[in-house]
């Protein structure tokens, strides 16, 4: 038999009234002396609330009266021979012990870790490679139009140039043949961007007026093609939207319950994580053009001098090498120099990412 | 109803001494002096009202047994009114002791007397009905409503006029071949003799051209070349069977916007002007290309060209305020040195600057000496007068004498003129067209110069010899340019016009729209001021049953017991478990959350409980997140679509909200009676919707008066089981709150901008030299504008929302339950700062501790007040529907401000 003393609302006003409870076997016993009141209730038809810290426990009556009681023991008592709230009493449980609680830290720690790592970049490239191509069509549609309306101006390249350069692409387009992909060349004008290049997911490879000026010969210009094409043979762009999203739901997870902490300190995980896959694309699209040079025979020399006259080209802004999304300049020459080494070495195999 | 009494102290004793009378009147009163002093004001008073025979009689026993006779009188049968609060207030409040002034005559007894005592109470009964802050007089209404109409009506007239004006094109091409004349206006091209007489017009449209076009060329065979230049074409076109053939640019060249051309068909060659991109292209008339030049630092703005007797090419190089020459040899295009510069020399200058370095090398410079050299610049510049102004070349033209005829305008083509210059680049002569005259282009015919001036909308003809100036054209061509001019001259002066009428139209709503504000203060300050005062004349010396109850009028604090610790532990596993589970978990981690901040919130001896179901939650939760996840998608893919679902969000944003208070107070329990939320959906759509939606079209004037309803519908709408909560707030308080902090808030802008460009100029000072200092510095200011951002929107949040939270539970009434809430606004500022302090250095995990925190000082300054306990609250029964549809709005957490 269990008895305990405890405090009973007959959810009818907020009156409390000073109660003894008792429970022998199936059944719970109520007597309230103030109301004159004895009930008996089967056991069964109560519902015990979930143990939560050192908070006051109560026991819910199938006619909605409550029975609250300081008497943790007693409830305990209780709840195991009601048998229910078993998930929510293992919980309790692991809540108690600090202990389990670093675990379970470490748990959290391991798995938003792996997750980031493995897990996004995992499910981001399946998806991104069962997308229908009519999704990066449209993905690449919308981006070129928003880009066309702010950044760029028609080229003012040649004929001459353009169509030297198209054949390069065409050559080496065939000579890789990544897929069925919709691979074209563009050019575009454009002050504000200046030197670039950059791949859209449909295929699209757009490189501005400015970087062709800035090259000295064709061979510069196709290792920034190659590093674009590997950019859309991987489907770096969808992988990268997916992965963004991925990151925002981890974080909204983590921090979710939590309406506290203003956004500021919410996004600057994100920020990082974002630069972080950025930088392993650059340099899977950067290997990728690297083990093309080797395979060839071609000097990577090119391919460093182009990099470095754009980082002489740039206005040198402090702080780039933390949020910027490329990988700073130099340490992208470095990798170029290391990764040539190593392809040498395994003689140009391309199998990578 | 029976008859009610009220008791009055006639203003007389009984003859003791009157310490005495004070004596026993004090100890009857508790001592309360203020009370007592009424008795002595030499008036008569109200000492009981409204009770009946009984208790009446009772009470003059009590006073006459001090000293004080009084009189019972009887009150007629009390109205409706003063009923139906009767009924809804079943007990008298607690009466407070009150400056209790002169008794009105007997007759006000007819009238029905207010029950609260309390100013507050009587203030809210007393206004009759809550007129809308925006709500003016039927005239104002009126007024308003057809400035409005006034209002759209002239920006349509404006937007009509605009864009018929726009579809007007003005003269701007003028070309010639010496037997003919071409001049393009309205989309027209007129086809005229030398001597300016009309042969024929023709519509461009039917060369398949829609916009004005670039440029236009005679050739010798009688084709026209015309630039597209919309497409970026250029055409060749044949009249006899009009058909165009594009000849340029060549290849992929594609022009972006404006452009000029050339014909040299002597040597087949083609030259183009890309005007936005800054290049000089040239090719043949078959459209191959030749070669080209592309040099910002050579050309910027390329515009009209024009090619001499020794065929070479001159180029308007328009934002370098030059003329250059160049040749074409070996199938290269190269620049040669003779150029004509625009911009004048200005004599004087030089040496200025000559004597100036003098100065700095240490030679102290006459004063009198240069200020007489300044006297003569300025001579110099009058002397040069719009040469100084007009010097960016925009069209050309050879003479028969070998001179350049030059139409340049200032920067921004608002003013132009003629100039004219020798071969060596001397000006020769300008030519003074008009005050309003902006001549566009220029063509030689016949010993005559012809300009097209847009301004103007004319084409005019100069005598080279002479200088004289004359209208171009026959009589039908006149006519023809003549309707089209007064045409537009319509349309600019109704812009203008309505320009001005819609300044004027805006500027009178927002002045009423005040003078209502204003006015609706106004009158409501005097109805308040009024309602105060017939408080005052009203209110009665508390009674003794007063007195005794005003005595057990209790304060019970709110509490929290919850501990960072427990919670962190709490947290952990919370979140571990929501990641293991994919989520599925988060539901029960948020009532787990939740129920772990109610229960360690107690009152009197007994915790909140919060009872949603995590089931219920959960299951809204996969409907709204997926709802979002393809919404998230749609954003990435399809930005298009996502504004509309943007839209459509907001359009359900306030059932989101009614049905998340539901959901948020059904579920808010104590002592196992739960709170209930009374509001109304198209409530919920006058505060979240319509008001937000009128933020502009008031200025934001009335955003204090948005956040003031947000409070009342929450605060008037909730109850406690049976008994409803009632808010007796106004507007009033936030617009002085909002005002205020806004204008802090902007003084301390200020004050920081002051600061932030001194320092500014310090490092650019300091660090002049180097521009890696420089920017530093900018990133450095960068972020300090940041923080600063960041600081004071926290401190604006904080210090409103205490504000807020503390203004709503005192003017909010439970029942007989009253609340005091004593939230300060820079300590919970300081909470924030501090928290969001330790939650990015402790990478967080010290996130349960900073919520427990926070917690605890909110509850722990809140408590309720009541003279009756906290037993007698009863439960509704039977209204306990299905809140299902709720939960899912649980989603979204929206913060209801508690």
């Amino acid at each position: 038999m269990i008895e305990f003393k405890g405090t009973y609302f007959d959810g009818r006003s907020s009156r409390p009234y000073p109660a003894i409870f008792s429970c022998y076997g199936t059944e719970l016993r109520i007597q309230v002396g103030e109301k004159s009141l004895d009930r008996r209730i089967p056991l069964r038809s109560c519902r015990i609330d979930p143990p939560l810290g050192r908070t006051v426990p109560s026991i819910r009556l199938p006619d909605g009266a409550v029975c609250e009681t300081e008497d943790r023991d007693a409830i305990t008592k209780l709840d195991a021979l009601l048998g229910k709230n078993r998930g929510m009493r293992f919980v309790h449980f692991i809540e108690n012990r600090w202990k389990m609680v670093v675990l379970s830290l470490a748990g959290i720690v391991m798995a938003v870790l792996l997750f980031k790592t493995y897990g996004i970049p995992y499910l981001a490239k399946e998806i991104a490679f069962a997308a229908p191509e009519a999704v990066s069509n449209e993905l690449s549609r919308h981006t070129m139009k928003i880009l066309d309306r702010n950044f760029f101006q028609p080229s003012t390249l040649g004929t001459k140039k353009t169509a030297e350069l198209r054949a390069a692409f065409r050559k080496l387009i065939e000579d890789i043949d990544p897929d069925d992909l919709d691979y074209r060349l563009e050019f575009r004008k454009s002050s504000i961007v200046g030197p670039n290049a950059f791949a859209l997911p449909s295929g699209q490879i757009v490189m501005t007026d400015e970087m062709v000026r800035l090259s000295q010969s064709n061979r510069e210009l196709e290792g920034i093609l190659l590093h674009e094409i590997g950019h859309v043979r991987d489907r770096h762009g969808l992988r990268m939207v997916i992965q963004n999203a991925g990151i925002f739901l981890i974080v909204a997870a983590l921090l979710g319950d939590l309406t506290e902490i203003s956004s500021t300190a919410a996004s600057l995980p994100t920020i990082l994580a974002r630069s972080d896959y950025s930088r392993e694309f650059e340099r899977a699209a950067d290997r990728f053009a690297v083990h093309y040079f080797v395979r060839k025979g071609w000097d990577i020399k090119p391919m460093q001098e182009i990099l470095q006259r754009i980082t002489e080209d740039m206005p040198n802004f402090p702080g780039e090498s933390v949020l910027s999304t490329h990988p700073v300049m130099q340490e992208r020459i470095q990798y170029i120099e290391e990764e040539s080494q190593r392809a040498r070495t395994s003689g140009g195999d391309n199998n990578q990412d | 109803m029976e008859n009610t009494f009220k008791v009055v102290f006639t203003g007389k004793f009984k003859e003791i001494d009157q310490c005495e009378i004070r004596q026993r009147l004090l100890k009857l009163y508790k001592g309360n002096q203020k009370a007592v002093n009424h008795f002595f004001s030499g008036r008569s008073l109200i000492v009981k009202k409204e009770t009946d025979y009984k208790t009446a009689k009772k009470f003059k026993a009590l006073v006459e047994n001090a000293g004080a006779l009084c009189s019972i009188v009887e009150i007629e049968s009390t109205k409706s009114a003063s009923l139906k609060k009767k009924v809804s207030q079943p007990k008298q409040p607690a009466p407070q002791a009150l400056p209790g002034e002169r008794e009105k005559p007997v007759s006000s007894g007819n009238r029905p007397l207010k029950q609260g005592v309390s100013p507050q109470s009587s203030r809210t009964a007393s206004k009759p009905s809550d007129k809308s802050l925006l709500s003016g007089s039927k005239l104002q209404n009126a007024l308003a409503a057809v400035m409005i109409i006034l209002f759209v009506i002239s920006v349509g007239i404006r937007l009509r006029a605009m864009l018929m004006g726009e579809r007007i094109l003005k003269p701007d091409q003028v070309e010639s071949n010496g037997k003919n004349v071409i001049v393009h206006f309205n989309g027209f091209l007129y086809f005229l003799t030398p001597q300016g007489k009309l042969q024929k017009n023709l519509d461009l449209a039917e060369l398949g051209i829609y916009s004005e076009p670039a440029d236009l060329q005679l050739l010798k065979d009688g084709s026209l070349l015309v630039g597209d230049l919309e497409k970026g074409e250029i055409l060749r076109c044949d009249f006899d069977n009009v058909s165009c053939l594009r000849i340029g640019p060549a290849g992929d060249y594609r022009i972006n916007e404006n452009f000029k051309f050339l014909a040299d068909e002597e040597r087949n060659l083609l030259f183009i002007a890309d005007t936005n991109n800054h290049s000089l292209m040239v090719q043949d008339m078959e459209g191959s290309y030749i070669s080209g030049i592309e040099s910002e630092s050579r050309i910027r703005y390329p515009n009209d060209m024009v090619l001499d007797r020794d065929g070479q090419l001159w180029l308007s190089n328009t934002r370098y305020s030059q003329v250059v020459s160049f040749t074409v040899d070996n199938e290269t295009i190269l620049e040669t040195e003779k150029l004509i510069k625009l911009r004048p020399r200005i004599k004087g200058l030089e040496d200025i600057e000559e004597s100036m370095k003098d100065t700095s090398s240490g030679e102290a410079g006459d004063l009198n000496v240069l200020m007489e050299k300044f006297q003569e610049i300025k001579k110099e510049k009058e002397k040069l007068g719009d040469d100084l102004v007009h010097t960016r070349p925009l069209a050309l033209a050879w003479d028969g004498d070998g001179n350049l005829w030059a139409v340049a305008s200032d920067g921004f083509i608002t003013t132009a003129g003629v100039r004219v210059f020798n071969p060596d680049g001397e000006q020769i002569m300008r030519v003074a067209l008009g005050e309003k005259a902006v001549p566009v282009d220029i063509a030689e015919v016949g010993g005559n110069m012809l300009v097209a001036d847009s301004g103007l909308y004319m084409v005019l003809s100069v005598d080279i010899a002479t200088g004289d100036i004359a209208e171009f054209g026959d009589e039908g061509f006149l006519s023809e340019i003549s309707r089209y001019r007064s045409e537009l001259r319509l349309y600019e002066g109704i812009k203008l016009w309505s320009g001005r009428g819609i300044w004027i139209l805006a500027l009178g709503t927002i002045i009423l729209v005040l003078v209502i504000i204003i006015g609706n203060y106004k009158i409501r300050a005097r109805r308040d001021r009024a309602a105060r005062a017939e408080a005052r004349s009203r209110s009665v010396v508390p009674s003794s049953e007063g007195m005794q109850t005003a005595g057990e009028a209790k304060s019970y604090p709110l509490t929290f017991t919850g501990s960072a610790g427990e919670y962190f532990r709490i947290w952990i596993v919370n979140t571990f478990l929501t990641i293991v589970t994919f989520g599925v978990y988060a539901a029960w981690a948020k009532v787990r959350t939740r129920r772990y901040f109610y229960r360690n919130t107690h009152l009197d001896g007994n915790s909140f409980d919060y009872t949603a179901d995590p089931m219920a939650i959960f299951k809204g939760y996969v409907i709204v997140g997926s709802g979002l996840l393809i919404y998230y998608l749609s954003q990435a893919f399809i930005p298009t679509y996502s504004l509309i679902i943007f839209g459509l969000f907001g359009l359900i944003i306030p059932i989101l909200m009614y049905k998340s208070i539901r959901f948020f107070t059904r579920n808010s329990v104590y002592r196992n009676i739960r709170m209930r939320f009374h509001g109304s959906l198209g409530e919920s759509y006058r505060t979240y919707l319509l008001y937000p939606l009128l933020i502009p079209f008031t200025l934001g004037l009335i955003v204090p008066y948005w956040a003031f309803l947000k409070k009342k519908y929450f605060f008037h709408n909730l109850a406690f089981g049976t008994t409803n909560n009632s808010f007796s707030g106004s507007h009033g308080p936030f617009y002085k709150v909002y005002v205020l902090s806004g204008l802090a808030v902007s003084g301390a802008f200020f004050i920081l901008f002051i600061i932030m460009s001194i320092i500014m100029a310090a490092m650019a000072i300091i660090s002049s030299a180097e521009t890696d200092g420089l920017m530093g510095s900018i990133l450095f200011t960068i972020i300090l504008t940041y923080a600063t951002m960041l600081i004071v929107t926290i401190f604006l949040q904080q210090f409103i929302y205490a504000w807020e939270l503390n203004y709503s539970l005192r003017n909010s009434k439970l029942g007989e339950l009253m609340f005091e809430s004593t939230l300060n606004g820079v300590r919970l500022f300081w909470i924030r700062i501090s928290n969001l302090f330790a939650i990015v250095f402790s990478m967080g995990l010290l996130i349960p501790w900073a919520k427990v925190r926070r917690m605890r000082y909110i509850v722990d300054n809140i408590s309720v007040v009541t003279d009756h306990g906290l037993d007698d609250f009863t439960a509704t029964v039977g209204t306990d529907e299905s809140a299902y549809g709720d939960a899912a709005t649980d989603f979204f957490d929206f913060d209801i401000g508690l």
